[in-house]
C-alpha cells in the first residue's frame, strides 16, 4: 500500500511537470503567431494620428512618489514628454520623510491651489494641491499627502483627476513616447466590448541608454541578477500574458504601467489599501466585477515593450520584492477563492485562476515538496539514479529551451537587444538561471509563505534607486 | 482560443495551424520510434501475452515483485518516450525561430542593398535638382544603376519598393512626382492586382497603402471594394483610403456592413481634414440608409456645418 501511495505522489509530480511545460509550450505556440500578428498589424496602424487628437478619450497619468528625491524631478520631466492630447500628470507625495516634495515646488515652480475632488475614493488626509506657475508645466498637478501607501495614493489621484482612463505608473519608470497612444488604440478600436484595462510590456531600464529622460537603447546590463530578471520579464510579458490576453485571461496588470477605465474603477472602489498586491487585487475586481454583472468587457495587452523601469540588483532588495509578490499572491487568490473552478466566472474561474493557483502560488511549495520527496527516496535507497539524471536533464532542457524560445521571439519581433553580442550574454544568462537563480527565488518563495503567515506588517519593503546612467 | 483563432485570419490560420501539425505529428512519430526501439511494446506484449503471466502465477509472491519490477521499467519507458517527444516538439519549435532569425538575419544583406537602392533614388532625384541633399545629409550620392537582378529579384524588388514607398512619403512637390514615375516605369502597378486579390491580408493591405500613395486610379475601384474585408485591418485602411480618392468621401458609407469604431471614426475625420473645403460632400444626403453609429454621423453633421474652427467631438464616453 506504501509502495503505491509513493508512486502515485511520484506521478502526481510527473504530472504537474507536464502540464507546466505543456502550457508552456503552448504558451509559446500562441505567443509567437500573435507577436507575428501583432507586428504585421503595426505596420497598418498609424498611432502618430492621434498624435494632436483632441477628441481622444482624457487620460491622467498618476504616479505616485514616496521617498523619491534622488529620481523624482528626472523622472517627471521625463513623464511630462509623453505623448498625448491634453495630458494630465498627477504625481501623489505619499508622506515621503525625505526632501521630494521640496524637489518638486523648487523644480517645477509650484503654488497651492485647490483642486475639489471629483471622486470619492476613501483615502488618507491631503494635505495640499500643487499647481505650477510655469505655463510649460500646466498640466501638472502635485498632490502632497499623509503616507498610506501606492494604493491610497493612486486612489488620491484618481479623486484629484478628472479622465475617461487613468494610467498609472510607477515614477521610476521611462515612458516610451507612444506608450499611451499604444495603450488607448485597443480602446479605440474595440467595436462592442468595453475595454476596462490596458496593460503592455514592462522592459528592464539597468544599464540602459537614457537621455534627457528619454530611453534611447536597450543594452544587456553588466551584473547577474538584473539580466536574470530580464530573461524573466521577456518570459513572462511575452509568452505568458500575451498567450493570456488572446482569451482574455489575464489575471495581472504590471503595477509598474497599467490603465483603467474610469467608470469600473470607481464601482469597483479603486485600489484596497490594504492589499499586497494591489495591482493583481485590482484586475481581480474588475474581471469580478465586469462578470457578476454581465458587462461585455475585455482587458487589452499591448505586447511592445512600453515602459522601462529598474529592477533590484541586490539580492537584499530582490528577495524583498519576491517576498511581497509571493505573499499578494497568496492574498489574492484567497480573497478570490470563490471564483475557483466556478463557471460563472467563465475563463478566469476555469482555467486561468486554477493555472495561477498551480503555476504561481503554489510552485514552491510543489518544488520543495518534490525536494523532500527525491532526499527521501535517497535515504531509503530507492532512488534510480539513472532515471532521476534523465529526468533533470529533462527538466533543465525544458527550462532552457523555454527562456531561449522567449529570447529568440523577442529579438524576432522587437528593435532591443538586437545586437549578436546581447543576444548571446541573454542565452549564456539562461543556462545559469536555473542553477544559479531558481533556488533562490525557490527560497523567496518559501519565505513569502512563512511572512504571509507567521508574520504581520512587513509592509512595502525598500527599493534603492540608484536613477539612471545617461549617455555622454 | 477561439477569438485569438478568429483574428489570426483564415489564411494564416491554416498556415499557422499547420505548422502546430506538423510539429505533433512529428512528435508523435518520434515518440512510437523510441516505443518501438526501446522494446516497450514487447514488455506489454509479454505481460498480455505470456504464459508465465497468468492470472495464478501473479498471485504468487515472487511474481507480484516481478509484475513490479517489469511495471516499473514499463513506466521508465514510457517517461523516456513522453520526455522526448516533448523534446522533439520543443525543438521543432524551436528550428522554426531559428529559421526566423535566420531570414532576420538576412536582413543585414537586405540593408546594403536598401542602401544601395537609396543611392540610387537619390541619384535620380538630384539629377533633376539638388535639392535632396537634405535627404541624406553628409553622404555624397554616387552615381549607381540598377541591374537586372535588381528588377526581377524578387527579394531586391521588395526592397526597391520599400525603399521607393519610404522615400516618397518623405518629400514633396517634383521629387514626389518623379518618384511617382519611377514607381510605374518599374511596373509596380502592374504586381498591384495580384496583391489586391492575394488571400494575405497584409499583402491587401499593402495594396491598399500602395494605390493610396501613388493614386492609382485603376484601382480605386478596388478599394472600395475592400471596405467589407474580413480582415479589420484591411477594412479599416480601405475605408480611410477611399475618404481621400473618391469624388464623394464618404461614399463607402453606404457599403460598409460593420459597425464603426472610434478609431474608424478618429481617421476618418482625421482624413477629411486634409481634403480642401470645396472637395467635402453634402453630407445630410450621403448618411441615409446605412448602418453608421448615429453619434459619428451626428458629430460628422455638426463638423460639415459648424465654421472650420469647430472641433468635432466624437468619443462617447
Amino acid at each position: 500500500m506504501f509502495e503505491f501511495n509513493i508512486h502515485t505522489i511520484e506521478y502526481g509530480f510527473l504530472a504537474y511537470a507536464c502540464l507546466i511545460f505543456g502550457s508552456y509550450i503552448l504558451q509559446g505556440f500562441i505567443s509567437f503567431y500573435s507577436l507575428k500578428s501583432f507586428t504585421a498589424k503595426k505596420k497598418f496602424i498609424d498611432e502618430g494620428r492621434l498624435l494632436d487628437s483632441d477628441i481622444l478619450p482624457t487620460v491622467a497619468l498618476i504616479a505616485p512618489a514616496y521617498n523619491e528625491s534622488a529620481v523624482i524631478v528626472q523622472s517627471v520631466r521625463s513623464l511630462l514628454t509623453a505623448h498625448y492630447f491634453d495630458l494630465e500628470l498627477v504625481i501623489v507625495n505619499d508622506g515621503s520623510s525625505d526632501d521630494t516634495m521640496q524637489k518638486l515646488i523648487d523644480n517645477f515652480s509650484l503654488i497651492p491651489s485647490e483642486t475639489r475632488p471629483y471622486n470619492n475614493l476613501s483615502t488618507k488626509k491631503v494635505i495640499n494641491t500643487y499647481r505650477s506657475k510655469n505655463s510649460a508645466f500646466k498640466n501638472l498637478l502635485v498632490i502632497d499627502k499623509e503616507n498610506g501607501r501606492k494604493a491610497d495614493a493612486i486612489n488620491v489621484g484618481i479623486n484629484h483627476s478628472w479622465a475617461d482612463y487613468y494610467a498609472v505608473i510607477d515614477l521610476d519608470c521611462i515612458l516610451e513616447p507612444n506608450a499611451l497612444l499604444m495603450m488607448v488604440e485597443p480602446v479605440l478600436q474595440s467595436q462592442d466590448k468595453k475595454v476596462v484595462a490596458v496593460g503592455g510590456v514592462i522592459g528592464a531600464a539597468n544599464d540602459c541608454t537614457i537621455k534627457h529622460g528619454k530611453f534611447i537603447e536597450a543594452k544587456v546590463p553588466k551584473k547577474i541578477l538584473p539580466r536574470i530578471q530580464i530573461i524573466e520579464y521577456i518570459r513572462s510579458f511575452i509568452l505568458g500574458r500575451t498567450a493570456w490576453n488572446q482569451v482574455n485571461g489575464l489575471l495581472l496588470i504590471s503595477g509598474a504601467l497599467g490603465m483603467f477605465e474610469r467608470e469600473t474603477l470607481i464601482a469597483v472602489g479603486g485600489y484596497s489599501h490594504d492589499a499586497i498586491g494591489e495591482d493583481m487585487d485590482l484586475v481581480m475586481k474588475m474581471h469580478k466585477h465586469c462578470l457578476e454583472n454581465k458587462i461585455d468587457y475585455k482587458i487589452g495587452y499591448i505586447p511592445y515593450p512600453l515602459c522601462w523601469t529598474e529592477v533590484p540588483e541586490s539580492k537584499t532588495i530582490l528577495s524583498s520584492q519576491r517576498n511581497r509578490w509571493m505573499r499578494g499572491t497568496i492574498e489574492c487568490m484567497y480573497k478570490f477563492r470563490g471564483m475557483f473552478l466556478n463557471p460563472k466566472y467563465g475563463i478566469i474561474g476555469m482555467v486561468s485562476y486554477p493555472f495561477w493557483l498551480l503555476t504561481e502560488m503554489l510552485a514552491p511549495v510543489i518544488e520543495f515538496l518534490g525536494m523532500g520527496l527525491i532526499v527521501y527516496f535517497i535515504v531509503t535507497g530507492q532512488l534510480n539514479l539513472g532515471l532521476a539524471l534523465i529526468l533533470l536533464f529533462f527538466i533543465y532542457f525544458l527550462t532552457l529551451s523555454h527562456s531561449f524560445i522567449a529570447i529568440m521571439i523577442y529579438y524576432l519581433n522587437f528593435d532591443k537587444y538586437n545586437s549578436r553580442s546581447d543576444l548571446i550574454k541573454l542565452f549564456k544568462t539562461a543556462t545559469v538561471e536555473a542553477i544559479y537563480y531558481h533556488p533562490k527565488v525557490l527560497y523567496w518563495g518559501l519565505r513569502g509563505y512563512y511572512d504571509y503567515f507567521f508574520s504581520k506588517n512587513l509592509g512595502w519593503g525598500k527599493m534603492t534607486r540608484k536613477g539612471f546612467s545617461t549617455s555622454p | 482560443m477561439y477569438k485569438f483563432l478568429h483574428n489570426v485570419n483564415k489564411s494564416s490560420l491554416k498556415h499557422h495551424l499547420s505548422d502546430l501539425l506538423v510539429c505533433c505529428v512529428a512528435s508523435l512519430i518520434l515518440a512510437t520510434l523510441v516505443y518501438e526501439c526501446i522494446g516497450l511494446n514487447k514488455i506489454q506484449a509479454a505481460l498480455n501475452h505470456s504464459p508465465m503471466v497468468d492470472l495464478s502465477m501473479i498471485t504468487s509472491e515472487l511474481n507480484i515483485s516481478k509484475h513490479l519490477e517489469k511495471s516499473n521499467s514499463m513506466s521508465r519507458r514510457l517517461l523516456i518516450s513522453i520526455g522526448l517527444s516533448i523534446i522533439v516538439l520543443v525543438t521543432i519549435f524551436s528550428f522554426s525561430l531559428a529559421h526566423n532569425f535566420i531570414i532576420k538575419k538576412g536582413s543585414e544583406q537586405r540593408k546594403k542593398v536598401a542602401n544601395k537602392y537609396q543611392d540610387y533614388l537619390s541619384h535620380i532625384i538630384s539629377e533633376s535638382n539638388n535639392n535632396f541633399q537634405n535627404y541624406k545629409s553628409g553622404r555624397r550620392s554616387e552615381k549607381v544603376s540598377l541591374t537586372k537582378d535588381d528588377i526581377y529579384n524578387v527579394n531586391n524588388r521588395a526592397v526597391l519598393l520599400s525603399e521607393l514607398k519610404g522615400m516618397h512619403s518623405l518629400i514633396a512637390g517634383n521629387d514626389k512626382t518623379r518618384l511617382s514615375d519611377i514607381y510605374f516605369s518599374l511596373g509596380f502597378v502592374e504586381e498591384l492586382s495580384e496583391k489586391f486579390k492575394s488571400t494575405e491580408w497584409t499583402l491587401r493591405a499593402e495594396a491598399i497603402t500602395e494605390t493610396l500613395q501613388f493614386k492609382v486610379q485603376q484601382y480605386y475601384n478596388l478599394v472600395n471594394k475592400l471596405v467589407n474585408d474580413h480582415n479589420l485591418t484591411v477594412s479599416q485602411n480601405a475605408l480611410v483610403a477611399s475618404v481621400s480618392i473618391n469624388k464623394e468621401p464618404l461614399a463607402a458609407f453606404r457599403k460598409i456592413n460593420r459597425k464603426l469604431s472610434q478609431w474608424d471614426q478618429h481617421c476618418i475625420i482625421d482624413e477629411l481634414k486634409k481634403l480642401p473645403r470645396h472637395k467635402l460632400p453634402r453630407f445630410d444626403k450621403i448618411v441615409l440608409d446605412n448602418t453608421i453609429n448615429q453619434e459619428f454621423i451626428n458629430e460628422l453633421q455638426q463638423y460639415f456645418h459648424n465654421s472650420e474652427n469647430t472641433q468635432p467631438k466624437l468619443y462617447v464616453a
